[in-house]
């Protein structure tokens, strides 16, 4: 876009993110693995 | 460290693409082939376009950060609605091939953020994100790949708002009207 000659510089640091991101899967509602099954041993 | 000047994204105008690339349907830069990415802003580089054997444009870097005052680089923002509906329409992307199908094309509004070059009729930016996006419900006929009620849902996974305007893409004038209804009605 033509937007004509450069008046001024400055910089934004937005306090809200404005990218709507992929919200972040929480590790504690997904393990990576199911927890191992007590094994079975013989009874003394 | 020194502290930002404003903490508020500038909200600006500007024109895309809408392609068919690897990944899915995206937007495009008019002017150059850089695919917007979803969910992810999009950080300015400055290059300069250089013909090279074997007969291709290719893209140098300048070495300098984007934007710079002296250059006219960085991501594209227009003050007014009209002056990105100018660039809805224009045939600019021919200059630098596309590499993937042109099924149609797009005005919105976007974020702007990070470095900003402020000009007498916009910004250049350092870093983008569309905020709003319009889709021209009636297309030109070799545009027409894909019906425009089907990029709405295409282009939903950009997470931000993806609207139909009652207009077609040839009249800039007719363009910035149906903006003009569509917030009027909002």
């Amino acid at each position: 876009v033509e937007i004509g000659d450069p008046e001024r510089t400055y910089t934004i640091e937005p306090v809200e993110d404005p990218v709507p991101r992929e919200p972040s899967r929480d590790p504690k509602e997904a393990p990576e693995s199911e927890p191992a099954e007590p094994e079975k041993v013989e009874a003394e | 460290v020194k502290a930002p000047d404003y903490v508020e994204p500038i909200i600006a105008w500007r024109a895309w693409l809408v392609v068919a690339e690897e990944e899915g349907i995206r937007l495009s830069s008019v002017v150059y082939r850089n695919v917007w990415p979803p969910r992810c802003e999009l950080e300015a580089t400055c290059h300069r376009r250089v013909f090279a054997f074997p007969r291709v444009w290719q893209r140098k870097p300048t070495g300098h950060p984007a934007p710079s005052e002296r250059c006219r680089c960085g991501i594209h923002g227009a003050r007014e609605a009209d002056h990105a509906a100018s660039y809805v329409a224009n045939e600019l992307w021919q200059d630098e091939p596309l590499r993937w199908p042109l099924l149609h094309r797009a005005i919105g509004r976007v974020s702007l953020w990070g470095a900003l070059v402020e000009c007498e009729d916009g910004w250049r930016a350092s870093c983008a994100y569309p905020q709003r996006i319009y889709l021209p419900e009636r297309v030109e006929s070799d545009d027409a790949a894909v019906e425009p009620g089907q990029l709405v849902a295409a282009l939903a996974g950009y997470g931000v708002p993806v609207e139909l305007i009652d207009c077609d893409l040839t009249d800039g004038d007719a363009v910035v009207s149906a903006l003009g209804m569509r917030a009027a009605a909002r």
